[in-house]
């Protein structure tokens, strides 16, 4: 395991549906909330801000969502903090890690790439944390490795 | 040049500065004021062996780092399998 591979989390799927009904079932509130397992208001649009409520599944965790980009039946981004909301923070100027779907028509469906990156800009335990559903214990804040190699030369 | 370091030391065997800085056009010093910095961070630590001065990776913090990233590596892993799961259903 190297220090790079700590950075980002990439998952490659085949889902044997067409493209479309894919990009649904990412974009479409309703829908996402049911296989993601979160409770959410509003709907996603590009530049919109939104929470994701974990306490369905996981631990009660809010997380505060900006969508980037969605290209329709392509692309499909947001930046996210994990960890409950508290009132003095400003989440503005909290780090975020980006979540990437890529969504590619192949022989037999449709071919699903979810990449997660910026772990080295965040607390990883906070992160691990949100959606966790058993009392994982990390109770110490932990900084990142890369946040110190990558530092200003 | 802090992500070579810590690359090198990834091997697992403690190393000197020299067998560090090998290879590279980084002075002795430089690495040492790197690998100070690293230190402070909790990322590797040094330790005298007689007469040299070694240094290795902080094992534990790393091991902490890894549990969490496993972590959110297999909620990814349930949620993309409950969607894969809801859209081959027939009913669909």
């Amino acid at each position: 395991m190297t220090v790079s591979e700590m950075n980002r989390i990439e998952k490659r799927i085949l889902i044997r549906a067409p493209r479309g009904r894919v990009w649904r079932a990412l974009t479409s509130a309703r829908e996402f909330s049911e296989w993601f397992g979160v409770e959410m208001a509003g709907e996603f649009q590009p530049g919109a801000r939104l929470e994701m409520n974990s306490s369905k599944h996981g631990c009660g965790g809010i997380v505060s969502v900006e969508v980037r980009e969605m290209l329709p039946e392509t692309k499909f981004s947001w930046r996210w903090h994990p960890g409950v909301r508290q009132p003095d923070v400003d989440y503005s100027k909290e780090p975020t890690t980006l979540v990437e779907f890529h969504l590619e028509e192949v022989d037999g469906g449709t071919l699903l790439t979810l990449v997660e990156s910026g772990f080295d800009q965040i607390s990883l335990a906070r992160r691990a944390g949100v959606f966790e559903t058993n009392d994982a214990g990390w109770a110490h804040q932990m900084k990142s490795i890369e946040n110190y190699v990558s530092q200003a030369r | 040049m802090r992500l070579l370091l810590v690359a090198r030391l990834c091997g697992g065997e403690p190393l000197s500065i020299t067998q560090l800085a090998t290879g590279t056009r980084v002075t002795r010093q430089a690495v040492t004021k790197h690998l100070h910095v690293l230190a402070h961070a909790r990322i590797v630590r040094g330790f005298r062996q007689g007469r040299e001065q070694l240094w290795e990776l902080n094992a534990d913090q790393l091991r902490e780092a890894r549990r969490c990233l496993d972590a959110i590596s297999n909620q990814w892993d349930a949620a993309l399998g409950r969607l894969k799961t809801s859209l081959e259903r027939p009913d669909a």
